[in-house]
């Protein structure tokens, strides 16, 4: 049993004390009164019926109705009170886990699928919620085992006692059963996990699933992990086959036991055909919260499997955090620069190998290099979603891993190379990183990025709401939102990932001249493709394996830098070239 | 415009009330269900048979007891009480035995029909088509896989079995009744039935008008929040985390709050199901008390003698009928999210692709890749105006055609008819002069293949991705494609080389890769009819050179559209297809397009050059 865990999985409940609280005076209530009825019915027969006291049987049985509508009031508290700790808790487990993998680091979410960490909001929460609910119900049975016993111990000890043997054989179960339930629970909670991944990207990749026809394929493999899930599932069962009866058995035992000695103690007069009357009763009210130890039990230990899960997220410490006593960061003219800095990935080569590049304030340099050399790399360690092994990054002088992340994020705006926009309005996307902008100034980056023309012909213009994915929206019109989402910032520095690259040929052209208003004034750091867009910066650096080997002005190293000239240029020929010489004139 | 402080929140929430009353429930859930019980039902029927066995030997053991008290007992006789004594020990094993057998196969008929429900759903949704998932959010067909089977999962796990069980406890424990003894069954009967009978009716109405509501809240909570976890490099870029949190306390604010206003009814009506069932007691103690204190005067021959053991035996099964209900409150809840969840689950599988195959389909084969579009008209949605008008176009077998145009010309649309993810609103898509709507969609597919604009890959290794089109791949037939295309030494060089993971947001990979991967996975399935949405467009220019060299190998033999933003890639081409407004207004050979001053081809390539 995983005591730590428990109290855990208990201490979610914390801000509900005073509901706690309710609901356990229902539950008591409950407990209390449980027992009591047969009292009432013994006295009945003992008092009422055998003197032939029918007044004292209407008394009494008034009586017992009295009582009943306490027990029906505690019961419906503790039902609700039960009901909304376990709503409250599940909103809060889900809210703490939106809130917490928001501030994990870029490498965790690599590692992490969107799949599993959605199923540690769905099923593992479920787990919770269930267990939650029946909180209170636990509390009232277990309380009534103890009532019931403490009675029968009054009304007839000798008999009590024979309970006392089975004790032990029943703790010694329940935990060899919570002992064997875990890892299978476990093993459950990660199949279903596995299962919600498979499902989750199918859905998000079904345009390649159907183009490729792979239809039967995924569901194969879906098949696969829901045979987990089922493996899993029937061992656990198999478990609680093994397991629960044996919970029902013990109160017949005991019904057996009682009736052999209270009925030979009956016989010899030692005990009154009430008390026997009573005792049986208190036998049966024992199988219900008996043979439920089981199911609670499992309930139980599948939640404490589920909250290790979910802490299991909640208790990651983001990569990439605020240091203690870290500052704002004092941005001035925003001068950028790389000093030394390396970087690999866990699993492979370097991916930086000691870069050193100054961006002077206000000034645009061009990251130019072929597929994998390292240049987006480079990028990510200025708003410091990644962090050199060694070097530093600083801007001003200020090295970005001494000041706060919302501080630097703030003055750094990304256009990403995969565009994706979230569902919601085109205004509302556009203002991402800014919810408050106003109308004028959503309008003001949409023209700056040549997509408030486009935008004014759609059917709903600004209000239209874009699909998950930006389905309906073609691309073009995607990099244009994001451009538009990154100038509304109005960032002292601007990150560019090959930000025109999905543009037809048209608006290329008049997206370049809105770049270019956009960096005027803004420190600009572009990853460049094509000859057009690293003409667009000031400086252009060329990088081949995670080191840069050339530096200069596009028209220079164009000139003197055979490298640099066949990386940009493609077999287009031609056309690009007489493209780049237009640039170069210019 | 709306204001930018957003109601996202709310207005999620209306759109789940839409959904909420399209989802109503009732049997028509249970009868979604059955199909897939029915494969096992030898399994529930074993389950059930164990279980009455099994609620047998727990109602047995009152009577036993009750006559272990008048003839062992009260006529003090030792004997007797030892034959009950021991009757009761065997009721116990027989309830312990089958019991044990009753969780194990009912839990395997359970399992076993969650297991074919889960595979069922999933395989009824990836062949729906394209429409639909344009129409749906991921967040929420995640959630209809996992959240809802997974409400199911008591249901038909422990819920059916458990329902059934308490069913038979309840009959049996009325059957005892009235065997031990008729008035008392009735009064009884008459005193706590009427009463639960008019409380759980009214109760019905209530609680199914507050689950209602309830109902697919839960959805929209999952969807945000899987939005945000797919995107959240962007959240971060911009500082929204925040912003995001406080909107999604909305979401979930709203969420709770339905769900706490649903528990009312059931806090109500299960202490009062209780309280009738006690008044059935009462109402016992009364009249049977009466009975035996003058059963000697009242005594003939309907109005069988009231023993106190008679009593005392009927006591117990009265209290025993009121223990299902504790239970039966417990479980109600999970059996109505169950119950909501069947409904959403069937609203899904309600859903009709409409592209399937017809009775007269015919398998593709040997064809060469000629496609035309032959009065091709087209929206994507009634109310929406057409993307697609009057196209006419007929590609020959093995050649490139670039589409051109400004944005929303409808080049996106011919490539998605092309590859059949919709059929045309009139006029006919056809390859190999086949129309697309009489071939059989599998033999289809297996002719085409796609290089999507984002690379999209899935889990799994690098091999594992590109021979996603083509599972029987061998590693050579990958390695040949990948040296064709010039990426074999890229792959080599990382870590694990094909063997390297490819994860969700895999940054250890650039775009550029993944690209490469994306083309290598559409030229290894071989293709009569491959489709380029401006594949090309991320790569670096000398890794472009590659792949412009291998495109021209591996296009060789196969029909290729490209979709393209670059003026270079359409002058490539054998033959460029200008669209605007849904219409093709120029097709010819770049030189034949250039040649017509006043074209807009002329215009945009004028227009790209001076650039």
């Amino acid at each position: 049993m995983r005591w730590k865990q428990y109290k855990r999985l208990l201490g979610d409940a914390r801000p509900y004390l005073g509901k706690l609280a309710l609901a356990l005076v229902g539950a008591v209530i409950v407990a209390v009164i449980v027992p009591i009825v047969p009292l009432f019915v013994r006295a009945v027969i003992d008092k009422g019926i055998t003197p032939r006291h029918y007044k004292v049987v209407t008394e009494l049985v008034l009586a017992m109705i009295g009582i009943s509508v306490i027990k029906a009031i505690g019961f419906g508290t503790r039902r609700q009170m039960a009901g909304e700790i376990s709503i409250g808790v599940e909103g809060d487990l889900r809210q703490k886990i939106y809130n917490h993998v928001q501030a994990l680091d870029a490498g965790y979410h690599e590692r992490v699928s969107t799949g599993q960490i959605m199923s540690r909001a769905t099923s593992d929460i479920n787990a919770i919620r269930q267990y939650m609910m029946s909180l209170g119900w636990s509390v009232t049975l277990v309380l009534q085992v103890v009532a019931m016993f403490a009675i029968m111990f009054i009304i007839a000890p000798q008999l009590a006692l024979i309970f006392l043997i089975a004790a032990p054989f029943v703790g010694y179960y329940t935990y060899r059963f919570a002992d064997r339930f875990d890892p299978v629970v476990w093993r459950m909670q990660q199949n279903l996990g596995e299962f919600a991944a498979v499902v989750e990207e199918t859905v998000v990749g079904i345009r390649i699933v159907k183009a490729f026809g792979r239809e039967k394929d995924q569901v194969r493999k879906l098949t696969k992990d829901a045979d987990a899930v089922y493996d899993a599932a029937m061992e656990s069962i198999n478990l609680r086959a093994r397991f629960v009866p044996f919970f029902n058995l013990v109160p017949t035992l005991g019904l057996a036991a009682v009736l052999w000695v209270g009925g030979n103690m009956a016989i010899h007069g030692r005990l009154t055909a009430g008390t026997i009357v009573a005792l049986f009763q208190y036998l049966f009210l024992m199988i219900q919260p008996l043979r439920s130890i089981g199911m609670i039990i499992a309930w139980g230990q599948r939640a404490v499997t589920a909250s290790t899960r979910i802490y299991e997220i909640l208790e990651t410490e983001p990569g990439i955090a605020d240091h203690d006593g870290a500052n704002k960061i004092d941005v001035t003219g925003a001068g950028v620069h790389f000093e030394d800095v390396h970087f690999a990935y866990p699993d492979g080569g370097p991916v930086l190998d000691g870069v050193t590049l100054d961006v002077p304030a206000g000034s645009s340099v061009a990251l130019v290099g072929q597929t994998g050399c390292g240049k987006s790399t480079l990028m990510r360690l200025l708003p410091r979603f990644i962090e050199p092994a060694r070097g530093t990054v600083t801007i001003d002088g200020q090295n970005v891993s001494n000041v706060t992340l919302r501080s630097l994020r703030a003055q750094i705006g990304i256009v990403f190379e995969d565009t994706l926009l979230f569902s919601d309005t085109i205004a509302q996307n556009i203002a991402f990183g800014r919810p408050d902008a106003s109308v004028e100034e959503i309008v003001r980056a949409a023209a700056i990025a040549q997509a408030h023309e486009f935008i004014e012909e759609l059917p709903e213009g600004y209000d239209t709401v874009v699909g998950e994915h930006g389905y309906t929206l073609s691309g073009g019109q995607r990099q244009r939102i994001a451009i538009a989402r990154a100038i509304l910032l109005n960032p002292r520095i601007l990150i560019l990932d090959d930000a025109t690259s999905n543009v037809d040929a048209r608006v290329e052209a008049a997206i370049r001249k809105g770049l270019v208003q956009a960096m005027k004034g803004r420190t600009t750091i572009i990853v460049a493709r094509r000859p057009q867009t690293a003409a667009l910066a000031d400086h252009v650096a060329l990088m081949d394996h995670g080191r840069i080997v050339d530096f200069g002005t596009h028209a220079d190293l164009w000139r003197e830098n055979t490298a640099y000239r066949e990386t940009l240029l493609s077999s287009v020929g031609v056309d690009e070239i007489k493209a780049a010489q237009e640039v170069e004139r210019v | 415009m709306r204001p930018p402080p957003s109601s996202l929140g709310r207005a999620i929430g209306q759109q789940a009330e839409q959904d909420d009353s399209q989802a109503r429930f009732g049997k028509s859930e249970l009868r979604l269900l059955w199909p897939h019980l029915r494969p096992h039902l030898r399994y529930g029927v074993i389950a059930s048979i164990a279980l009455m066995f099994s609620q047998a030997g727990a109602l047995a053991a009152p009577w036993l007891v009750g006559r272990g008290v008048d003839k062992g007992i009260l006529s003090r006789n030792e004997r007797a009480l030892e034959v009950y004594v021991l009757a009761i020990v065997a009721t116990g094993i027989v309830t312990w035995i089958t019991l044990r057998i009753a969780t194990s196969v009912g839990g395997r008929f359970g399992e076993s029909a969650l297991r074919s429900i889960r595979i069922n759903v999933f395989d009824h949704l990836v062949h729906l088509d394209m429409s639909f998932f344009e129409r749906e959010k991921v967040g929420r067909l995640v959630a209809r896989l996992t959240s809802d089977v997974e409400t199911i999962e008591v249901l038909v796990t422990e819920g059916l079995v458990q329902m059934s069980a308490m069913f038979m406890y309840l009959i049996g424990s009325v059957l005892v009744l009235v065997a031990i003894n008729l008035r008392l069954a009735l009064v009884t009967l008459a005193v706590s039935m009427p009463l639960m009978l008019v409380g759980t009716i009214i109760f019905r109405g209530f609680s199914e008008r507050a689950y209602r509501k309830v109902r697919d809240r839960i959805a929209s909570v999952l969807t945000f929040m899987q939005e945000t976890v797919r995107g959240v490099h962007v959240v971060q870029a911009f500082g929204r985390e925040r912003f995001n949190s406080r909107r999604f306390q909305q979401v979930n604010d709203d969420w709770r709050d339905a769900n706490v206003r649903s528990f009312w009814p059931g806090a109500i009506y299960f202490p009062l199901a209780e309280l009738f069932g006690l008044l059935g007691l009462a109402a016992v103690l009364m009249y049977g008390g009466y009975l035996a204190m003058h059963g000697h005067t009242v005594n003939h021959k309907f109005i069988p003698f009231v023993t106190v053991g008679v009593l005392a035996s009927f006591v117990l099964y009265q209290a025993a009928t009121l223990d299902p209900i504790q239970q039966l409150s417990q479980l109600y809840d999970t059996f109505q999210q169950a119950m909501s969840g069947l409904a959403k689950l069937s609203l899904l599988l309600d859903e009709r692709s409409k592209i399937v195959d017809t009775a007269e389909a015919v398998a593709l084969d040997g064809g060469h890749g000629g496609a035309a579009f032959d009065d091709v008209n087209f929206h994507y949605r009634d109310d929406l105006p057409l993307a697609l008008a009057d196209v006419n176009i007929e590609i020959s077998p093995g050649e490139v055609l670039a589409l051109v145009g400004p944005t929303g010309a409808g080049k996106s649309s011919i490539a998605k008819l092309l590859l059949r993810f919709y059929d045309p609103t009139t006029g006919s898509v056809s390859l190999d002069s086949l129309d697309l709507r009489n071939v059989t969609v599998e033999s289809f597919r297996s002719q085409t293949s796609m290089v999507p604009q984002e690379a999209f890959l899935f889990r799994g290794t690098i091999r594992d991705n590109i021979r996603f089109g083509k599972p029987e791949a061998t590693d050579h037939e990958v390695e040949s494609v990948c040296r064709l295309l010039g990426i074999d030494e890229a792959i080599h060089r990382l870590p694990q080389g094909y063997d390297t993971e490819v994860r969700e947001r895999g940054a250890a990979l650039s775009g550029g890769e993944r690209q490469l991967i994306a083309l290598a996975r559409a030229v290894l399935v071989d293709p009569k009819l491959m489709i380029l949405d401006e594949a090309t467009s991320n790569l670096d220019a000398a890794t472009e050179a590659h792949v412009e060299q291998a495109l021209r190998l591996a296009s060789a033999g196969r029909t290729t559209i490209v979709i393209a933003h670059r003026l270079s890639t359409a002058a490539r081409s054998n033959r460029v297809a200008v669209c605007d407004h849904g219409r093709i207004i120029e097709l010819g050979t770049h030189d034949e397009l250039l040649a017509r001053p006043d074209g807009l081809y002329a215009k945009l390539y004028a227009h790209w050059l001076a650039n």
